[in-house]
């Protein structure tokens, strides 16, 4: 158990200390707070928007502001908030101790996938502030002809890019070569596997985006004609590039979620997690099948019907590796000894929007469908209810599982729960609705809209506010416990769980343990014996 | 990375584990590499299928002999490392510095030979025709494009081509796209390879290299093999087309 004297990954007090410091659980704590504080800035773009559209016509701000407003929260919630998301933050922070390693395998190359990262940062942001009108797609011929700061966007994002492959296959180096004796591959944790899957992307998938993103460049700066059509060019192929890498990174960002769901399901079940290897596989399943489906974001582009109707059958079968998890969560549930402490709230909400996500993406895989909802708010909100109702909500059920592990604080449960209803009930009021303005035939984007659009416009708007208040409160709800001197002290295992993280020290030393462990069984023998959770 | 990490009960990873990991790190690096290229070959093959007759009418602008040299040349660097990589193992820590030393030369004439080609592509007077021929100039003229003064002093570059071909408005540009931006990338990649060769050498000078720590010296060879095969592949897509 911590005492006062032991020194943890924290002691070392400074700046400089934390500039310097090439330790993972540092550089992980550094990415949470980089990515809350984007997640604040392109929430409050998101309120913007919204609140422009409570009631039709000019409410705040202009079209054009609008159309920067939506830019700019669709540019730093996907590029600075979400990509890094789970995996840089958790995954640097708790993969390690999972496996039983000391650091990553390459700690330096860590602290560089972070500067990089800071870099990306501050020029997307230059760029973004100038600022730039083409949605985060940045599609051709329109960002082409553009004048707005495109060029110092897209590299912004390219070199954010740089940045997720480098921590992508440090971590895939580090899972292979670092499990500690004992650690097989069928004992480790499934957040850990998720990961692990979760890098694969990262590594292939990103430098596609890579090299589109310079060529882009190299259209603007040099006038080659790779996109733009009067040079020869084609810009259905930007699309096609595009979303090579933007459709695998939907599960960069998703997968990692699933893992942490997957870790607090049987803890706070009571059960051993059921169908293991099922869960495992599926994240791979899942990493392999999303090279295969981008084309479905080009139904109405110009493809042909063949290629389309590969895509639309190839979008399907996600929905298989992604069923197989839920059903592999409900029945662990299932005869559980179900404590609804806030991960686990967070946890079961997950599930719940994420299913919600899931099914609405079949009807938007199917050709037919799709050729009439899409670009409609049908879009907007499935795309909400996965990355927003599973990302976000999955990293809010992270924070709440490890906060005392990070931070070796408890928080108020009493607010976090609080916190929670806000959110869940906010986010159904926001996005429900835009199910139905899309199937009604609002388009997405749109500054203005008909008249008998305007009681969605307006609900969804009130519940933008609801969940906005639920994250505040939560995130707030953090600050004051790592903060405050009153906060109560965390034990190592406050919620009696198995994986190799909670046998240290709340926060760990900073090589995490005394001596490398062996590992005899799997993490999940849970409810078997009486367990005391603290 | 102070001293105090390093000797710290066994916590932190052997010469041995680093090798295999920083072995395992760099194929996934080339993996990402492919990838990257991979990007650059899907455009070449759909405007190749799309711009056949243009690909194969414009690479006739390009020097085959000077490919072949730059071709030979990294062909021969591959060997060089490949060399040094095995001189290491035996210790031969002289040889292995010379033989990193000639892989550096035969990178840099690579990089003279190159930009020799870009300045020669890039120069009216070497392609030797100062300004696009008449009949374009006439045609542009014709189309009210500019006057007869101005079309007539437009700067023949293959660059331009592809603005100035009346009858095919696509004419070339998109295979120098092509050519530029695949070539250019490749040759960034040669000068990383060259700068990392460069450390590789100065750890080489100052003993740091042994046949229990040639991590370095094989790490950065299995890049350079990468180059080198990245290059094997244009040479033939771009100077050899028809």
């Amino acid at each position: 158990m911590s005492s006062e004297t032991q020194e943890t990954y924290l002691s070392k007090k400074g700046i400089w200390e934390w500039i310097v410091s090439v330790d993972h659980k540092r550089i992980g704590l550094l990415y949470i707070w980089s990515i809350l504080i984007f997640f604040i800035i392109g929430g409050t773009f998101a309120l913007l928007v919204r609140t422009e559209l409570i009631a039709p016509g000019r409410t705040i701000v202009g079209p054009d502001t609008y159309n920067i407003f939506f830019t700019l929260h669709g540019a730093i919630m996907v590029f600075i908030f979400i990509v890094p998301g789970i995996v840089a933050t958790f995954g640097n922070i708790i993969m390690p101790i999972q496996i039983g390693a000391a650091d990553v395998a390459f700690p330096k190359l860590n602290r560089l996938s972070y500067q990089i990262y800071v870099v990306g940062v501050i020029v997307i942001l230059i760029g973004l502030l100038h600022p730039i009108d083409t949605g985060w797609t940045f599609y051709t011929p329109y960002s082409i002809e553009n004048d707005s700061a495109v060029i110092t966007t897209v590299f912004g994002a390219f070199l954010l890019g740089f940045s997720s492959i480098l921590t992508g296959l440090n971590f895939l180096v580090t899972i292979h070569k670092m499990r500690a004796p004992g650690m097989t591959w069928y004992r480790m944790p499934l957040f850990t596997w998720s990961i692990y899957a979760t890098s694969i992307i990262q590594v292939i998938a990103t430098p596609v985006i890579g090299i589109t993103l310079l060529l882009l460049i190299a259209e603007k700066t040099l006038g080659v004609g790779f996109f733009n059509p009067k040079l020869g060019g084609d810009p259905v192929l930007f699309e096609h590039f595009f979303w090579f890498y933007s459709h695998p990174v939907v599960y960069i960002m998703i997968l990692p979620a699933m893992g942490v769901v997957s870790e607090i399901i049987p803890v706070f079940s009571r059960k051993p997690i059921f169908g293991y290897k099922a869960i495992a596989w599926s994240s791979i399943g899942i990493a392999a099948v999303s090279f295969l489906v981008w084309g479905h974001h080009l139904f109405v582009s110009g493809q042909s019907a063949v290629v389309g109707i590969v895509f639309s059958f190839l979008t399907m079968l996600v929905a298989i590796p992604t069923a197989i998890k839920v059903f592999n969560w409900i029945t662990t549930l299932w005869k559980g000894q179900i404590q609804l402490d806030p991960p686990m709230l967070y946890a079961l909400a997950f599930v719940f929007l994420f299913a919600i996500g899931g099914l609405t993406g079949i009807f938007l895989a199917s050709i037919n469908l799709d050729v009439s909802l899409h670009d409609t708010y049908y879009v907007v909100a499935h795309f909400h209810y996965t990355m927003q109702g599973g990302t976000v909500i999955g990293l809010m059920a992270a924070l709440m599982y490890w906060f005392p592990k990070i931070t070796g604080k408890m928080y108020n449960q009493k607010m976090a729960k609080v916190a929670f209803w806000f959110t869940f009930i906010g986010f159904n009021l926001t996005f429900i609705p835009q199910f139905l303005l899309g199937l009604h035939g609002m388009p997405r984007r749109y500054y203005d809209y008909l008249p008998q659009f305007h009681i969605y416009h307006f609900l969804s708007t009130i519940g933008a506010y609801l969940l906005g208040t639920g994250y505040v409160w939560a995130l707030i709800n953090f600050v004051v416990a790592a903060f405050s001197k009153k906060a109560e002290k965390a034990p190592a295992n406050p919620w009696g769980a198995e994986t190799l993280e909670w046998k240290v020290p709340s926060p760990p030393p900073p090589l995490n343990f005394d001596e490398i462990p062996t590992v005899t069984d799997w993490p999940y023998n849970l409810g078997q014996k009486k367990e005391t959770a603290a | 990375m102070s001293a105090e990490h390093t000797e710290h009960h066994g916590l932190h990873p052997t010469p041995t584990q680093v090798y295999s990991m920083s072995k395992l790190g760099m194929w996934i690096f080339l993996a990402t590499e492919i990838l990257l290229f991979a990007g650059l070959f899907t455009t070449y093959a759909v405007y190749r299928y799309r711009y056949a007759e243009m690909f194969h009418e414009a690479h006739h602008f390009l020097s085959v002999p000077f490919g072949t040299a730059n071709t030979i040349l990294l062909l021969t660097s591959s060997f060089t490392v490949a060399w040094a990589v095995d001189a290491i193992k035996r210790n031969q820590r002289q040889l292995t510095n010379w033989l990193l030393v000639i892989t550096l030369a035969l990178g840099a004439g690579f990089m003279v030979n190159k930009g020799m080609e870009y300045i020669h592509k890039t120069h009216p007077v070497a392609m030797k025709k100062s300004t696009i021929a008449p009949e374009y100039a006439k045609a542009l003229e014709d189309a009210g494009k500019c006057n007869e003064e101005e079309c007539h002093a437009i700067p023949f570059q293959p660059w331009n081509i592809g603005k100035v071909d009346p009858k095919n408005p696509v004419f070339a540009n998109v295979f120098f796209s092509q050519y530029f931006i695949m070539t250019g990338i490749h040759g960034l990649h040669v000068l990383i390879g060259m700068g990392v060769f460069i450390w590789v050498l100065m750890l080489g000078l100052k003993d740091k290299l042994s046949p229990d720590w040639m991590t370095p010296v094989e790490v950065s060879g299995l890049y350079w093999h990468l180059v080198d095969i990245i290059w094997i592949y244009l040479f033939p897509m771009l100077y050899l087309v028809s």
